[in-house]
Order: C-alpha cells, then structure tokens, then sequence
C-alpha cells in the first residue's frame, strides 16, 4: 500500500514538475511576444508619424525602424523557439538510423516551411499582377496593413533562416562552424549595405555598383558553397532516403530561387523593400545562399548515390561478419556445440542469412569416436529447400561450363580443389543449362563453400538464389569468412563429442581396470624351495588377463594364470566369474587337471545359463608336491621352462579353452604333465600379451625373442629383478613402450 | 554381401558346389571387428538358412579371442541341422593360435578349399 501511494506521489511529483516546467515556457513565451508586440507597436507609431505627419525621414528613420525590427523579430524568434525542434547533434548517432534519417525529416520540414511561407509572401503578387504601384502609404489604414504584413514575413523569413541555420549545424554545432557562419555573413552584410545605398539614392545606381552588387552575390554564392562544400551528414543517409533527400532539396533550391527572383521584381518585394529596406537586401541574398546551399546538396546527393550503394553494401558486409562474429562467439559456447545436427542447422540458416540467398543446405563428413573406433556419419542440412533437389544441384555434373569449365558435379569439383565455386548465369555457354535451373524454385545462381579441416574436405557450404548474377566475389569472401567460423565451431563441436566418448570410455576401463587390480592377489605365497614372483599389467584397453594362487584339497598350492576372452568390463566381469570358480573349487580338486575340468563344466553351465555363448577362458597351472610341478594347460599360451645351462622349452600339454565344449571332448583332450626344476632352473607362465607386443615395423615378439629376453634375465639376484627387467626389456621391444594387450606372466625359479 | 571394417573385412566368394558357402575373412579379426563378424555370419547362419560353411582364412592376418568366440558360438547352430564349418587355408600363425586352444579337436581344419569340399562330400 505504502509503496503504490509512493509511486503515486512521485508520479505526481513528475507531473507537477512538468507542468511547471510547460507552464514556465508558455509564460516565457507569452512574455517574448509581448515585448515583441510592444515593439512592433513603437515602429508602427514612429511609421504613422514619419508617412502621415512626415516628422522623421532619412537615413536615422531607416536604422531606427531596422533596429526596432530586428529586436521585434529577435523576440518573436525566441516567442517560438520552445516549438521549433531543439538542434541535435548527428555526428553521435553514426551507426543508427536517425542519423541518415533526421536531415531528410528536417528537410522536409524546411521545405514546407519554405512552401507555405512563399504561399504566403507571394499571395499578393498572385492576386495583383497588374498593380504596379509604388508604395507610398500615404494614409494611416494602409501604414498599418504593410506594417502587420510586412513583420510577419520579416518573423516567417526568420524563421526559414533559422531553419537553414539548423541545417547547417545539424552534424555538429562546433565554433569552426560558426566562425564559417560569420564568414558567410560578410559578403550578406556588404551587399545589403550597397543595396541599400542604392535603394536610397545615397549612391548613384551606375554600372560599376551593378557589376558590384552582382559580384557581392556571387561571392556569396561562393561562400556558401566553399564554407560547406563538404555535407558531412550526407554519408549517413541511406540510398532510399538520398532519394527523397534529392526530391527535397531540388524543391528547397527551386522555392529559394523563388524567393530571389520575386525580391526583385515581385509586389510583395517592393512591399518589403519599402517596409525594411535593409533586412529586405538580406533577406534577398541570403536565400540566394540558401538556394545555392540546397543546390549543393542536390548534387551531392546525385554524385553520391552510386557511392551509397557501396557504403551500403561494405555497411551490410561488416554487418552480416558482425554476425558471423556473434554467431562463433555464441556457438563456441553454447550448448550448440553438444548438438551438431543442430548446429548445422544453425549454420545452414546462417548462411542463407547471410547471403541473402532463397535457400541453402550443408554437407558435413563427420568423424567421431566411438570407443576405440572413429564412425563416419554424415550431417545434413536444408533450408528452404527439398532434400532431393539440393541432393540434385549438388550432384548432377556439369557439361562444362564458359568461366569454371566444370564438367563434373558441384561436389566432385569441391573435392578435387577445395576451392569455392561460383555459379552465375553467365557460366553457361550458349544452350548449356545448370542442374537446377529447370526446377520449381528456378534457382539461377549458386555458391559452393568447401568446409576443411587441415586440407581434408569435410564438406560443403551450399547457397542459391532465384535471381541471375545473384553473386559477386563478395559473397564468395563472406560466405567463406563464413565457413571457416563454421568449421571451427564444428570441430569444436566434434572434439567435444569425442572427449565426451571418452569420458565414457575411460570412466569404464577405470572401472575395468581397477577390477580387475582387485582381483590379482596381493601377496606371492610362500612356497618351500622355489622363488615365486608374478606381475599383470592392464593395457590401455583392458583386457581379461589374470593370475592366482590358491592350495588344492591337500593343502598344496598352486599358480593359475587365465586369459579371459574380450576386453573391458565385461572381460572383467568374466574374469572374476572365473577366478571365483577356480577359488571355490581347488579345495575340493586334487589335481590341476581335475579342477580345470570341473572349472569348465561350471563355466559351460554358467555360459549357458548367461549366455555369455562367445565367452570362453584360456588357464595354464602349476600344482606344488613334493619337489615336483604338475602343470596343465587349457587353452592358454605353453610355458616355458628355461635351463640353468641355457637350454629352454615351450611345453605344450593338449588341453582346449575352457567354456567352448562339453565334458566329453574336454576331459578328453586335456592332458597333465610332471616336471622337476633343477636349481636356477625356472619354469614361467605367460599370456599372449606378452609374445603378441609389436615393434615399430609390426614384428611381433614371439617365442623365440622372449625366451632370449628370458635368457638375459634368468640370474638376476631375486626373481622380482629378474620380474623387472623381462618387463624393461619387452617394453624396449616395444614400439611405443605400452602393451595394447594386457601382458602378465608369473615367474617360478627353483632355489638353489 | 560384403562388410567393410576399419581393417577387417569378410564376404562370400562364389561357391564351388552347390550349397556349400565359401567365406574369405581379411585383415584382422579382434575384439572391434568381431561383432561384425558375427552379424555377418548370423545373416548367413540364420538368414539364409545355410549350413555348410568353409571359412577361407588365407588373408586373414590377426584373430583374437573375440573373434575366436564367434566361431565357437556359431558350431552349434550349424551343426544342429546336419552341417558344418570347416577351415581352410590357414596361416600358420593363426593356425598356432587355433592349435593351442584345441580347435583342431573341434573343427576341420584343411590345407585347400578343395579338401574342404571334398570332406563335406565324404
């Protein structure tokens, strides 16, 4: 309540301070015309005294009545100044549209001022042509008719040279510009001055004070135009309104010559001439400056018209690069760039914006992660446009045309120079028509901007229009600034997409991997007589490699290496699947070889059960007894015992992967072997990880270098070093030192 | 039919008998083209009801476990309806990889294309 009696109280305040305000300038104004009546009244008097009684003649009466005139006119002025629109500076509003658009209102305005005044003035001379009077009031009534007329038309004369004042200020009120105003006011003054001494007879109307006055007109013909040669407004005005600036001022020029030409002969001149016969003189060849004035902007105008269309169009060009500009800066930002189909529709409408063009669409080869993989889609895009005709004028080839000499399709030719192709009707040699131009649209005109990325051609910008000559190399600049914008926010667009994958991607391989790490054990065990050490590395790209240590249901231990197939989590799923059969069932098995095929009939169960039907595991083990290692291998890569002589072994037991047949065929293929190490001799369980690492040329590893790289390492002083140093020495082989498979390999060396 | 693959490709190559299809595998069949792999050998398997299968392996550089999985999984569906899938051609190295997983228990494994049709004829 208290805040709307608030609002109410200061709207109130306003318009109470408002009304003051009006209320001050109609007084003011009121006040002015008062003192300016009181004046024209004293001039009237002294007129009655001076025709009717002849008390006061000469020249004193003459600069007396012009002084009171002057000061009647001066108050009147300012009686109607608060309705005259106040000066505004133009030369702040560049850019905007009322700077072009105020002289052309003003001109207006001048020009029916002019009108109606001249309407006005020259009333008389339309109603009495044949009156050649000479004016020599000679009764009261009369004496007062001229005085009234004739301060009226001082005060409209005014009036109009104000206006003109306006004009010339009306880019900016500087005191350069005023200094010229003064400048243009000297040869005004001298004429009406020699005038005026004509006119009174105080100097003989000879010859040389013709040729005088004629040069005192010309000079201020000169004046005019060399003290405002330059419009500073008219670059501002658009081509449209030139043209009524053109219309405007011709009138302006023609009704000031008007002017003129009726002060020298007219009845109303020699009404005025005989009322004020000094301002008479100014005002008669001050409207000679106007008219010239006026003349000079009409050919300014003219001569710059063909120059507006440029400014316009370089003015349409930084627009529309301001928009370009906008657009990237609003795109590289934008929730946009998570869209790409709409981001290209984005595109392909600005484009067509920019342009100007009656439709557009866009192709865009698109690479984009997926996982490890990069997918190619492709984006389209269509404005204003059918997907079939766009796909037609894009497609169709060319039979060769007069400037480009295309003869293959728009898009072939975009791919072969990666150069912008222009279409235009004057392309075409006599009866070769372009691909669209029989369509609905009639399409006359085309651009074509390839979209590159690093040399690549990703894909084309496409605009056409209806009109012939629809395009200059102009458009092919624009649209071309345009299209690297467009590409940037599209690779923007494209990395992000693959980061985002990748994210994905990463955020599961993290949680692969860290799996997978929780499933290796932590501690060797310790196992009387041998030297036991084991290592997995995760690859990159997880995969299922694993090992473990567990005790069968004697209570002797054993080492299982196991190589699920797959990668990533589901690999680790698997894998765990695995590890937990394996640990669940050892204690129950006596040998490998038994828990190998129990673990194969849970795992074919399970896999049936799952339907992890492409799944299987590969596991190699050693069983600890008695100063003798039992091994078997089901599927996974030999092991490989290595001498203390130097001597080394691949032993390949039969055993098939585990989850691929049943008991019948499994139990029936494996096989278990025995073998005693001597001491320094080592016995080494490894997965395809390791012998699959690929040098620089693609070589794989193999066999037969890792057991040398086994060989440089087998008397290391603890097998951790030599764990070390096989390690060093594949990664050496290596050619990017990473493994792209999970590498894992358990190192059993007998004591000495 | 063909499918092409970032390295891999596989597509049937004119039969050499009637109703036996021949299947040539290129380039390397791991944990990324297996899936195509599979959809391409469900299309035969399954689409086009065919059931006598030589796999010609002879350009076929790489095969991981993955793609090993596909062949396991595909044995059963065609020898349900009295068929078979039969290799040939195989490189040594892969050959070495099939080996030690035990496949020649399973499958057929023969130097020529011819032999292979000659042991679907036995």
């Amino acid at each position: 309540m208290s805040s709307k009696r608030e609002h109410l109280s200061v709207a109130s305040m306003m318009k109470q301070r408002y009304m003051a305000i009006a209320k001050g300038v109609a007084t003011r104004s009121a006040f002015n015309a008062i003192i300016g009546l009181l004046i024209f009244v004293v001039i009237l008097i002294i007129d009655l005294l001076s025709y009717s009684l002849k008390m006061m003649q000469g020249m004193t009466l003459d600069v007396v009545r012009t002084a009171l005139q002057i000061i009647t006119i001066y108050f009147w002025s300012r009686a109607l100044s608060p309705f005259i629109v106040r000066y505004r500076d133009l030369s702040r509003r560049v850019g905007k549209p009322e700077a072009g658009l105020i002289p052309v209102r003003t001109l207006r305005w001048f020009v029916i001022a002019l009108a109606v005044g001249e309407l006005f003035a020259f009333l008389p001379d339309l109603f009495l042509p044949r009156l050649n009077a000479t004016f020599e009031p000679l009764v009261p009534n009369a004496v007062i008719s001229i005085n009234i007329m004739g301060i009226l038309w001082l005060t409209g004369f005014a009036a109009i040279l104000v206006g003109f004042s306006k004009f010339l200020f009306i880019w900016q009120k500087t005191r350069d510009l005023r200094r010229r105003l003064i400048f243009w006011f000297i040869p005004i003054g001298l004429f009406s001055l020699v005038d005026y001494l004509t006119n009174t007879k105080s100097i003989s109307n000879d010859t040389p004070i013709q040729i005088t006055l004629i040069g005192l007109r010309f000079l201020v013909i000169f004046s005019t135009l060399f003290l405002w040669f330059r419009i500073d407004w008219m670059p501002h005005v658009s081509r449209k309104d030139k043209n009524r600036v053109l219309i405007l001022s011709a009138f302006a020029c023609v009704l000031s010559i008007v002017v003129v030409i009726n002060y020298s002969t007219g009845l109303t001149s020699g009404i005025l001439a005989h009322y004020a016969i000094f301002l008479h003189s100014i005002i008669h060849v001050s409207m000679l400056g106007v008219a010239s004035y006026f003349g000079l902007v009409f050919f300014n105008a003219l001569f710059t018209l063909s120059s507006t269309e440029l400014v316009e169009r370089r003015a349409a060009e930084v627009q529309s690069l301001a928009k370009l500009t906008r657009f990237s800066s609003d795109v590289l930002t934008s929730e946009l760039l998570l869209d790409i189909p709409r981001l290209a529709d984005q595109i392909t409408a600005l484009a067509q914006e920019a342009t100007k063009s009656d439709c557009a669409w866009l192709e865009l080869n698109f690479r984009q992660a997926q996982g490890l993989t990069t997918d190619t889609k492709i984006y389209r895009s269509y404005a204003s446009i059918s997907q079939e005709l766009a796909d037609h004028i894009s497609n169709e080839s060319l039979p060769g045309l007069r400037a480009t000499v295309i003869t293959r399709s728009i898009s072939e030719e975009l791919a072969t120079t990666g150069k912008p192709v222009l279409l235009t009707a004057g392309d075409l040699l006599d009866g070769v028509e372009l691909p669209f131009s029989h369509s609905i649209e009639q399409l006359s005109s085309l651009i074509a901007i390839p979209l590159l990325h690093k040399q690549e051609l990703r894909g084309a910008i496409y605009v056409a229009k209806q009109q012939e000559y629809g395009y200059d190399d102009e458009d092919v600049t624009v649209l071309t600034a345009f299209s690297d914008i467009a590409t940037l926010a599209l690779d923007t667009a494209r990395l992000l997409a693959d980061s985002i994958e990748k994210q994905k991607f990463d955020g599961e391989l993290r949680a692969a991997r860290s799996m997978q790490q929780s499933l290796l054990p932590n501690t060797v065990p310790d196992v009387p007589g041998y030297e036991i050490s084991a290592i997995s590395i995760p690859a990159y790209e997880v995969g299922g490699d694993y090992y473990d240590f567990t005790t069968l249901s004697d209570g002797s231990p054993i080492a299982v290496i196991g190589d699920v197939s797959g990668k990533g989590i589901s690999a680790s799923i698997f894998m765990a699947e695995t590890k937990g059969i394996v640990q669940a069932l050892a204690p129950m098995m006596m040998t490998v070889r038994e828990l190998f095929i129990g673990t194969n009939d849970a795992l074919m169960r399970n896999i049936g059960e799952q339907g992890f039907r492409r799944s299987f595991v590969t596991l190699a083990a050693i069983g600890f007894k008695d100063n003798v290692l039992t091994y078997s291998r089901a599927g996974h890569t030999p092991l490989l015992i290595f001498g203390a002589n130097g001597d080394y072994q691949y032993l390949q037991p039969k055993g098939m992967g585990l989850g691929f047949v049943g008991k019948n065929i499994f139990d029936g293929v494996l096989e278990q072997k025995q073998i005693a190490l001597d001491p320094g001799e080592t016995l080494i369980l490894f997965s395809d990880g390791i012998t699959e690492v690929r040098a620089g040329d693609g070589e794989e590893l193999g066999y037969a270098r890792f057991a040398e790289i086994i060989r440089g390492a087998r008397f290391e002083e603890t097998v951790q070093k030599m764990t070390d140093r096989i390690l060093r020495d594949v990664l050496l082989y290596a050619s990017d030192a990473s493994f792209s498979d999970d590498a894992t390999f358990v190192i059993v060396r007998r004591k000495h | 039919m063909a499918y092409v693959g970032s390295e891999f490709s596989v597509s049937e190559s004119l039969s050499p008998t009637e109703g036996i299809s021949v299947i040539a595998l290129t380039g390397q069949l791991d944990a990324h083209t297996a899936p195509e792999f599979e959809k391409f050998l469900e299309q035969i398997v399954r689409g086009d009801q065919k059931r006598k299968l030589i796999l010609d392996f002879s350009s076929l550089e790489y095969i991981s476990s993955a793609g090993l999985g596909v062949l396991m999984g595909f044995i059963e569906d065609v020898r349900s309806d009295g068929g078979d899938m039969k290799f040939a051609l195989v490189p040594e190295k892969i050959y070495h990889v099939l080996d030690l997983l035990g496949f020649p228990v399973v499958f057929t494994i023969t130097p020529t294309i011819a032999e292979a049709v000659e042991s679907f004829n036995k």
